[in-house]
């Protein structure tokens, strides 16, 4: 099992960014600390809240409507890592549904 | 003779049931190495001739119609050649078909609505690449196929975070809140693309990345589709305003 980890709330991502998981602080190429908005690009893919109409038919159509999650990728010294700023930056529903048939 | 003769001989040779028929073998050239050797004798063609015409058929002219395809009555067809040759290369053949399926690509059925729209609920086959077991090469957006933790099932979901990163611990709400974990080290976060239906990393925590068994590269329904799975990770604009 995985070892007992903190959470924290996302307001304090920006802050929490500034440490690696060994504890060490993150600094970019130049020294710096780590701002999520500046040094770190922004990236995103969806995620989806499906229904499926008739679970008892093996077509059943199935209703989506997505859930746009949020990623800043950052570069520090040691590599890159990802922050998951869905919350952060804001959640945004397109709105539209997708609907498929299974 | 050559060792290339020697070695055919030694292929084709009957078992040792029938010594006479292994001898008269050696004394016959065979068809298999006629190319690399001198014309045979015209006695030779005359004992085949004698042999077929002969009412009692001898020992010789069962070894010279074993090349001709007629099998041998209580023996393996000639084609099989020695059953330990049978053994050795089925045995060949599964030791490379287990590295093949453990190593390298494997094809398993997946059901389920946890990754819908990504995957139906029936009837998906999805090809996974070993080569990333134990999360080696994978990124975030990807889907991979892991031991579940806490059964003995084979799940199949998205990775959102990798060692250091910072991820949700819950499904978005939408309101801006929420709280966040860093992954540690040695471990991935993982989520199933339909957050509703979805037991993942939200349910029993971040994932040691041991427990993964490789990358989701394809989807395959029998004899109508083939997709390949891309990450859906991209580069934004950022989010715009309802």
């Amino acid at each position: 099992m995985a070892p007992p980890c903190p959470s924290f709330s996302s307001h304090y991502l920006p802050a929490a960014a500034q440490v690696g998981p060994d504890g060490k602080a993150r600094k970019t190429e130049g020294g710096r600390p780590i701002d999520l908005a500046r040094d770190c690009e922004l990236l995103g893919f969806a995620q989806y809240e499906c229904l499926v109409s008739r679970p008892e038919l093996p077509d059943s159509p199935v209703q989506c409507w997505p859930v746009q999650r949020w990623f800043r990728r950052c570069r520090d010294k040691k590599g890159t890592f990802t922050a998951e700023t869905t919350a952060w930056e804001g959640t945004t529903s397109a709105g539209s549904s997708k609907t498929s048939t299974s | 003779m050559s060792s290339t003769t020697l070695l055919l001989r030694g292929l084709f040779r009957p078992s040792r049931c029938s010594p006479f028929s292994r001898r008269t073998a050696q004394r016959l050239p065979h068809h298999t190495a006629s190319s690399s050797l001198p014309p045979p004798p015209s006695h030779a063609f005359g004992l085949r001739r004698n042999a077929s015409s002969s009412p009692n058929p001898s020992p010789s002219n069962l070894t010279t119609n074993s090349g001709n395809g007629n099998p041998h009555h209580g023996q393996p067809p000639s084609w099989l050649g020695h059953p330990l040759r049978v053994i050795l290369t089925t045995i060949k053949f599964v030791a490379f078909a287990h590295l093949i399926w453990e190593y390298g690509i494997s094809m398993a059925p997946a059901s389920g609505p946890s990754m819908l729209p990504t995957f139906e609920v029936l009837g998906e086959w999805l090809l996974v690449s070993k080569l990333h077991r134990f999360g080696r090469g994978v990124t975030v957006g990807d889907v991979v196929a892991y031991n579940i933790p806490i059964n003995d099932e084979v799940g199949v979901k998205r990775v959102l975070g990798l060692p250091g990163d910072y991820v949700l611990m819950e499904t978005p709400d939408g309101m801006g809140g929420g709280n966040m974990i860093q992954v540690p080290q040695g471990h991935c976060w993982i989520v199933g693309d339909n957050l509703v239906a979805s037991r993942d990393s939200r349910y029993f925590g971040p994932v040691p990345l041991a427990l993964i068994r490789g990358k989701v590269i394809a989807t395959v329904r029998p004899l109508s589709e083939f997709k390949w799975i891309t990450n859906p990770l991209k580069k934004e604009d950022g989010p715009t305003e309802d």
